[in-house]
This record gives C-alpha cells, sequence and structure tokens, in this order.
C-alpha cells in the first residue's frame, strides 16, 4: 500500500467526524442505558448499604476494588504508547496514540468511581483529602490509600492534560474544517476553536509546543510506572499471604501494560473497520503492539514463577499454605484459567503469522483482558479469602449489584470511547503528516543562541502572505529573504518543521525552565505537606515516626514532582507560544492547518514588490498581500 | 602484567591473614564483573530487538565484555573453593541450598549466558538478524535472577525478597550500559547523537534500578517484619552502612538524573564518560555493600580488597583490548 499523501491523511482522519448514521445512535442508546442501569444500582446501594453485595468478613475487597485496579491498568497502555514510545522515537506510534490516550483519560475516570464506589457512603470521600480542616485533622501520608489519592489524582489531571495538549494542532485542523463547511457560529465549530486555543500552526507555536511535548513525554512515564506501583502497594504494604512481596509494583506495572495493550488492540480493530481508517492504522501497527506484549507476557509469566518459589524459599508457613490454597482451592479454576489466558495465550504472537492475523489479533486482546481481570480478582480475594488461619477462609460469591455496577462502568467506557471518536479525531493527524514527510524524530538541529530579540511579530500586521504546497525550499527561501534584510518572518506548516523553527527561533524553549521550577517546588512541596501535616499532631501511628517516615513521603514528593512540573510545562508552553488568543491573526489562511505551508513577512507596503521578486524564484503557490 | 600481580597478591591474602575478607572480595568482584561483561552483549541486543539503529554502529564496542568469559567461569570455580566462607552450611532451605547443587547450578547458567552470548556475536557480526536476539535477553534475565538468588540473596538464607533477583540483573544491566558509555566515546567511536542517546538511556536506566531498589525497600521497611527487615537495618540505621547507603542514593540512584540533565552534558564527551565512570565505582560499592554488612565484614579497604579489584579491572580491559584488535576499532 502506498504512502498516503497529506490530503488523505487529512481526510481519513477527519472523515468520522461527518454526522453519524442511525446504528451509531443506537449503540449509543444501548450503551447509555447499561451505564444507567449501572448508576441507578449504584444509587440503590448506597441507600441500603454494602451489604447488598458478597462482601463479608474477611474479604473486604472485592470486585469494586478488583475493577479499580483494572480499569487503572488498562489507563497505562495509552500513556505508554503516547509517552514511552515517543521517547523512544518509535514510528510506529503515530498512528494510535490519540485513541491510546483517550482511552486512558476514560479508564483512570471510570477507576477513580470505584472507589466511591466501593465508600459506600460516597459523600465522605473528603476526609481523605489533604485541605486544613476545622479539628486539624489531616490524611496519614504513610498509609498507601492516600499514596493512591496523590498517584491517581495526578494520573488523571496529567493524562487529560497531555491528550488535550495533543489535541491542539488537531483540533484546529478539526476547527478549519468544519468552519469551511458549516461556518464559524456551528457548535462544533465553537468547540473546536475553545480547543485548539488560537492555534494557527506557526513556527513560534510548534518551536514551543514541541518542548513542551517532550517534557509532557517524560514527566509522564515515570508517572505510569509509579502510578501503578502505588496501586500495588495497596497491597504490598499489607501482610496478608499473597500480598505482602517486593515484586508486586514491576509485577503489576508489565500486568497494566499487557491488560492495556490488549485493550487497544480490541478496541482499534473495530474501530478502524468502522469508521475506514485502513490507511492510517495499518496490520503493521497491531504487529507493533504484539511484539510488545510477548515482552510484557514474559515479565507476567516471571512474576508467576517465582511468587510460588519465593513462597516455598522463605519458610513461611502461611505463605506457602497460600501458594498452595491458590492452586488447589475454591478459586484454582480463576487461577489455572488466568496463567493460561494471560501468559500462554500470547505466547501465540511469537509466530508472525498470528500477530498479523486481525482475528487473532482481537481473539487474543479480548482473552487476555478477561484474564487480567480474573488476574486482580485472584490476587485481591484470593488472598483475603485464604488468610492466616482455617477458621477464618471463606467462598466470595456475587451479588446481582456488584455485576450489574461492573457491567454498568464496562458500558460506560465504550460509550465515552464512542463519542470521542465521533466527535474529535481519533489520529493525531499531524503526527501522522510528518512521519509521512519522513521528518518525524528528525535529529534537532544545533541552534545558535543569538543576542539579537526574535522577530516578534503582532497579530494585526501587514505584509506578504505566500503558500507552498511542499515544506522543502522554505529554508532556502527564509535564509534568502534574511539576507536581504527581510527579517521578520513566520512560518506556518501542519507540522513541526524543526529545521525552520531553528533559524526563525533560534533561542532556546523556555519552557524548560517552567517545567523544571515547577518539578523542583512541587517535589520539595510534597514533602513539605507530607512532613508538615505529619508534625500537626505528632501522632505515632503504627510504629513509624511520622515526621521523620521519609521513606513513603518519597511518594508524595514525587507526585507532587510530576503534577507541578505538568501544570507550569502547560503553563509555560501557553505563555511562550503565546496560545489562547480568540481571533487568529489576518494572514491565517485554514489551508496550513491541511497540506499548505505558509510564508508570512511582516514589511511595510515599499517593501512588497522587492519580497515578492525574492519569493518568485521559489515557486510558491500563491502570493497574497494581508 | 598488572593481572598477574593482581592475582598474586590476592592469593597471598588468601593464605594468610584475613581469609573471611579475601573470598569476600572475590565474590564482591565476581558479582560486579559477570553481569555487567555479559549484559555488555545484551545491549544490542535489546537495541535489535526494539529496532533501535542508533546504537548499530556502536555493537563492535559491546562485544567486548564477551571475552571476560573464561575470567569469569574461572572466577566462579575459585570461588568455589571458598564457598565455606560465604555460603551457609545448614541452611533451612535444605537442598535448594546444598553447595553441590548451587555450584552445579549456577556453573550451568553462567555456562548458558556465555554459549547464547557467543552465537549472538558471532552472528551479529556476520550481520544476520536473528531471534537470538530475543532469547539472549530472557536467557540473561534469568540466568542473573538465579545468581542474584544464589549467591547474594542466599549469604544469609533467612532473608528474602521477591524482586531481589530482577533487581540484581537490572543493576547489571546499568553497570553494563556505563562501561559500555566509557568504551563508546574514549576511542572517539560515539557521535554526539549516539553520546545523547546513551547518556538518555544511562538516567532511564538509573531510574528503573532506584525504582527496583524502592520497591524492595518499602514494603520491607512498612511491615518491619523481622525475617525481612534484617537486611536493611545495617544499612538504614548502622553506621558506617548508612553513610553508605547515602552515597549510593546521590550517585547511582539520583546522581544520572540531576548529572545528566541538561542536552549539553550528555553531549559531551568528557562530562558523560566522567558522569559514567562514577556510576561504575558507584556500583561496585553497591555490590560490595550488598554483600558485606550480611558477612559481617568492615568497611576497610585494604590490599586484599584492591589486589583482587585490580585483577579483575586487568583482566577486563585485557578482553577489551582483545576484542577492539579483533573488530579492528
Amino acid at each position: 500500500m502506498s504512502k498516503p499523501t497529506l490530503n488523505e491523511i487529512h481526510e481519513d482522519a477527519l472523515a468520522p467526524l461527518k454526522p453519524a448514521r442511525p446504528m451509531y445512535y443506537a449503540i449509543l442508546a444501548i450503551l447509555a442505558c447499561g451505564f444507567g442501569w449501572g448508576i441507578l444500582v449504584w444509587i440503590y446501594q448506597t441507600r441500603v448499604g454494602l451489604g447488598i453485595t458478597g462482601l463479608h468478613i474477611p474479604v473486604g475487597w472485592a470486585p469494586y476494588i478488583t475493577n479499580f485496579v483494572f480499569w487503572i491498568g488498562i489507563g497505562h497502555a495509552g500513556t505508554l504508547i503516547s509517552a514511552i514510545l515517543f521517547l523512544n522515537r518509535s514510528r510506529w506510534r503515530t498512528a494510535i496514540s490519540r485513541s491510546a490516550e483517550a482511552m486512558t483519560v476514560f479508564a483512570v475516570m471510570i477507576a477513580a468511581l470505584f472507589p466511591l464506589v466501593h465508600l459506600g457512603r460516597l459523600w465522605v470521600f473528603y476526609y481523605i483529602i489533604p485541605y486544613p480542616s476545622e479539628r486539624q485533622l489531616w490524611p496519614n501520608f504513610v498509609s498507601p490509600l492516600v499514596w493512591d489519592i496523590c498517584a491517581v489524582g495526578t494520573y488523571l489531571t496529567v493524562s487529560v492534560i497531555f491528550w488535550l495538549v495533543g489535541l491542539i494542532p488537531d483540533a484546529a485542523a478539526s476547527r478549519d474544517l468544519y468552519a469551511g463547511q458549516a461556518g464559524q457560529k456551528h457548535p462544533r465549530t465553537l468547540l473546536y476553536r475553545i480547543m485548539s486555543i488560537g492555534w494557527t500552526g506557526s513556527s513560534r507555536q510548534w518551536h514551543h509546543y514541541g518542548r513542551a511535548y517532550l517534557f509532557f513525554a517524560a514527566l509522564a512515564t515515570p508517572l505510569v510506572i509509579s502510578v501503578h506501583s502505588v496501586v500495588s502497594w495497596d497491597f504490598a504494604m499489607a501482610n496478608m499471604p499473597g500480598w505482602h512481596t517486593t515484586i508486586f509494583a514491576p509485577y503489576f506495572v508489565a500486568g497494566a501494560i499487557h491488560s492495556g495493550l490488549a485493550m487497544v488492540i480490541a478496541l482499534l480493530i473495530p474501530m478502524r473497520r468502522i469508521f475506514n481508517l485502513h490507511r492510517i492504522i495499518t496490520i503493521d501497527h497491531f504487529e507493533a503492539m504484539a511484539k510488545t506484549m510477548i515482552v510484557t507476557t514474559l515479565i507476567v509469566g516471571y512474576a508467576y514463577l517465582l511468587e510460588p518459589f519465593i513462597a516455598w524459599y522463605s519458610g513461611d508457613v502461611f505463605e506457602k499454605q497460600f501458594a498452595w490454597l491458590r492452586a488447589t482451592g475454591w478459586f484454582a479454576v480463576f487461577y489455572w484459567s488466568l496463567t493460561l489466558l494471560n501468559v500462554l495465550v500470547p505466547l501465540v504472537f511469537v509466530f508472525k503469522a498470528a500477530r498479523r492475523n486481525i482475528k487473532t489479533l482481537l481473539i487474543v486482546g479480548v482473552l487476555v483482558n478477561i484474564g487480567m481481570w480474573l488476574e486482580r480478582w485472584v490476587i485481591i480475594t484470593g488472598s483475603l479469602s485464604y488468610d492466616f488461619m482455617p477458621h477464618n477462609w471463606t467462598v466470595y460469591i456475587f451479588r446481582w449489584p456488584e455485576i450489574s455496577i461492573t457491567f454498568g462502568f464496562f458500558c460506560l467506557f465504550f460509550f465515552l470511547f464512542l463519542l470521542f471518536s465521533k466527535f474529535l479525531p481519533t489520529v493525531a493527524i499531524s503526527d501522522v503528516k510528518e512521519l509521512s514527510a519522513g521528518l518525524l524524530y528528525s535529529p534537532e538541529p544545533e541552534t545558535f543562541i543569538t543576542k539579537k530579540q526574535e522577530a516578534k511579530i503582532g497579530r494585526k500586521e501587514s505584509g506578504l502572505l505566500a503558500v507552498f504546497t511542499s515544506p522543502d525550499g522554505l529554508v532556502e527561501v527564509i535564509r534568502k529573504l534574511k539576507d536581504n534584510g527581510l527579517t521578520r518572518i513566520e512560518a506556518f506548516s501542519p507540522f513541526r518543521l524543526d529545521e525552520v523553527n531553528a533559524l526563525l527561533h533560534p533561542r532556546k524553549s523556555p519552557v524548560r525552565l517552567w517545567t523544571l521550577t515547577g518539578a523542583v517546588s512541587g517535589c520539595i512541596g510534597g514533602f513539605w505537606l507530607a512532613i508538615g501535616s505529619a508534625h500537626v499532631n505528632d501522632l505515632f501511628v503504627g510504629g513509624k515516626f511520622s515526621p521523620a517516615a521519609y521513606i513513603p513521603y518519597c511518594i508524595v514528593g514525587f507526585e507532587g514532582l510530576i503534577l507541578f512540573g505538568a501544570i507550569s510545562n502547560l503553563l509555560g508552553m501557553l505563555y511562550n507560544a503565546r496560545l489562547g488568543q480568540i481571533r487568529l491573526p489576518a494572514a491565517y489562511d485554514a489551508r496550513f492547518t491541511k497540506d499548505r505551508f505558509g510564508l508570512f513577512i511582516a514589511c511595510a507596503s515599499e517593501q512588497i514588490p522587492k519580497a515578492k521578486e525574492l519569493l518568485a524564484s521559489f515557486k510558491p503557490e500563491e502570493i497574497n498581500v494581508v | 602484567m598488572i593481572l598477574l600481580l593482581g592475582v598474586a597478591g590476592w592469593c597471598y591474602c588468601v593464605f594468610s591473614g584475613d581469609t573471611a575478607r579475601t573470598w569476600r572480595a572475590l565474590l564482591v568482584n565476581f558479582i560486579f564483573f559477570t553481569p555487567l561483561a555479559s549484559g555488555m552483549i545484551v545491549w544490542p541486543a535489546i537495541a535489535i530487538i526494539s529496532q533501535g539503529n542508533w546504537a548499530r554502529s556502536l555493537e563492535r564496542t559491546a562485544f567486548a565484555g564477551l571475552y571476560f568469559a573464561p575470567v569469569s567461569i574461572a572466577a566462579f570455580i575459585v570461588l568455589w573453593f571458598g564457598h565455606s566462607h560465604w555460603l551457609s552450611p545448614d541452611p533451612p532451605q535444605g537442598f535448594w541450598l546444598n553447595s553441590k547443587f548451587v555450584f552445579i547450578r549456577d556453573l550451568a547458567a553462567l555456562g548458558v549466558i556465555w554459549v547464547l552470548g557467543t552465537a549472538f556475536v558471532n552472528r551479529a557480526r556476520k550481520g544476520t538478524p536473528s531471534t537470538l536476539a530475543g532469547w539472549l535477553c530472557f536467557a540473561y534475565a534469568v540466568v542473573f535472577t538465579l545468581i542474584g538468588f544464589d549467591i547474594v540473596m542466599a549469604l544469609d538464607p533467612h532473608w528474602f525478597s521477591t524482586l531481589f533477583g530482577g533487581y540484581f540483573f537490572v543493576s547489571g544491566m546499568f553497570a553494563a550500559l556505563a562501561c559500555w558509555t566509557v568504551l563508546s566515546i574514549l576511542p572517539g567511536i560515539a557521535s554526539a547523537e549516539q553520546r545523547h542517546d546513551l547518556g538518555k538511556l544511562t538516567v532511564a536506566v538509573s531510574l528503573l534500578t532506584a525504582y527496583l531498589m524502592f520497591s524492595q525497600l518499602l514494603p520491607i521497611w512498612y511491615e518491619a517484619l523481622p525475617k525481612e527487615v534484617r537486611f536493611i537495618i545495617p544499612r538504614l540505621t548502622e553506621y558506617p552502612w548508612r553513610y553508605v547507603s547515602i552515597f549510593l542514593v546521590l550517585t547511582i540512584y539520583l546522581g544520572p538524573l540531576v548529572l545528566l540533565l541538561t542536552r549539553w552534558s550528555k553531549r559531551s564527551p568528557a562530562f558523560l564518560t566522567a558522569v559514567s565512570l562514577l556510576m561504575l565505582v558507584g556500583l561496585w560499592v553497591e555490590r560490595w555493600w550488598e554483600v558485606t554488612p550480611t558477612l559481617g565484614g568492615q568497611l576497610t579497604f585494604g590490599l586484599t580488597e584492591i589486589s583482587i579489584t585490580v585483577a579483575f579491572i586487568a583482566s577486563f580491559m585485557l578482553s577489551g583490548i582483545i576484542s577492539f584488535g579483533r573488530e579492528k576499532l
């Protein structure tokens, strides 16, 4: 299949935004009903109490916490694909990153609901938020549940920011498409105008945006590892057999990426089919995901083998007992199924034919999702039902409220994803265009620091606008113009052009200083919050002298680092790229987000003929006086 | 020459003076250099699997680790003669930690990794892509998990940590990366882009190592169970190990993050080499810190440690010289 042109990419990616067929609304309605049923059951449960679920001593955590861990895990693959693969400079990331990020945002939103469901009296959730209360009661930062709030809260915030920032250029493309088709006043146009916050694709914007995006990726990567580690430490900090083991953190993170990749595969195969995105999302993308799944399978398998081995090695009676019962007790069927589904089934991807077969990919994706849900179930409820003493052992039976709420929130996830795929571009359009132009991840040109001020071009300036059909040669044009005294130039493009940016904006982007300041103050702030709040009452809890319990406070400091680093990164980008302007400059042409490249030369009317003459040799498609 | 001097020095120390300490010194050097050398071969394998074309021209410097194979096996066999000094005589695990069984399986494991490594290097030199890269990575993880459990964790058979094997092989890869960086920069082989990538990779792997260390520290500290916390008590609270721990946090765990933050620092050959050498020293200290408090040693560096360390360094440099000569670098 030949490489798609810029125009084809643009049209393919934005085609799903057209008005929907009735089938779409029908499916949306069914999912809404499912979700609605789940909410009704939740309201009923809140009224009547958690006794209607299967929860009973000693099993205090069951399907709701399983769902919580499962959905956080699903979110991880999105950040892996967006952030980690961006840092790795993987090419196959571009077509799937936007959908994966959206999946992350929705999965984490749903995950965050489950502790509320599990709380019963969900209105008291605010107890755990650190705020100066009347009675000077602060949450205990030595508790893993409080780390959860820090980590999941940070993850939700940063994922949403990362997703929305990534969407800015694509929202601009949608804005221009809709403005052209439906006019400026149409609600969709307004939506995209707000989301694109004045994006024009100018080189100034790309320059600062590019650095900010890199920092977002660099911050999101350790965040994603920390979040699921913190969730795993909800269990590893306890003394339960099967829970208290040091391998939980990397084991959970690998499992999260495993289940998340399976969900991405399971979501994208139908999405690609329904929205005809075959030219952009090819079988190579799925093969790359399948290969990554082999790695996660091996890590998960490694953990599955080591746990019983160390249980025996440790000589601990309760660990050995639990390892034995897990394999032979009442949920042995789940344990053996999950081993099969999570480790043996995905190993079929070792064979190339399996990796490139759509049906196999879809089946394996769905099976791994089931297996990973079961794994969470076995870890959480299994350890609780087979704890230390035999008289305490129990069988857990699902009741209808739990099944309804689990089902309802699955419906919510697909409902949100379906809304996303209709209203927002599901493909990172500018990245795919950059890839097809062969410029993705090109090495950064050496920038030279000049003492001269960068040309600040105002929104209402007049001058000459030249439109080109290709970015080749833009660098020579700019050099020639600058040599002839026309230095106030701005370039426009649908994707980042590093060499052009280096010429027009040679000063290193100051966004890095914003980010560093935010990160350092966030880290100090996190430690200050934890140590300070412990000092308020100086309670000696759990044998750990709280004010000096710096080991768990590292987590709070770390999440603060990421959160404030990301927020200041965002602010730095908005400020330096001058985003947030309501009206677009007069020199802007809507084709610049599609497949045309522009050069705006701000000059007095006397200089215009000279500029036209200089430009003529480079054969622009159009030259307009603005 | 230096190698022979080092070995002679060590042998002298074995037969006179504090024998436990001399065997410990050999152990520390074995667990530092062996994962380093075999890890160096694994890095190109990882680059191949992840299609990281940036590293192709640097592969040949990484293959220098291969020539260390005979030294590591010889060191292991020599280590065996002194096993009474470091392997527990009557472990609760019974047959699993029986000295003969440990010796045979670990020797076999070493054999597996070196044979696979040799096969991979031969294929890579001929330029034939192979699935051997994947197998090599997997084998490295399994072999050094086992060696980590048997040679380090078993020093105190009452202690255990499920992640210890994982931490051991990842920190081995960290040492291998630091050594690969030094070997690629000193002869001027790595370009600015490649140095930048090596620097970024160093930060990533150091954070990964720190994460795996923290993942063990946190649950063990939190629950303070006697059978687990026995490992961290001397290293967190007792003099002088406490200061060694602080030194390690500042150098190998958080050092690269701070030192290699800027673009310049990663591209500058001198600075990156200096940081990588610091990492190598730090990781050696880390291996020593894993072993010595458990075996009741003191914070002393004398002829014992220096002689055998020098011997190992010399043999490693010898293997590097042979390799570079072969590759005509």
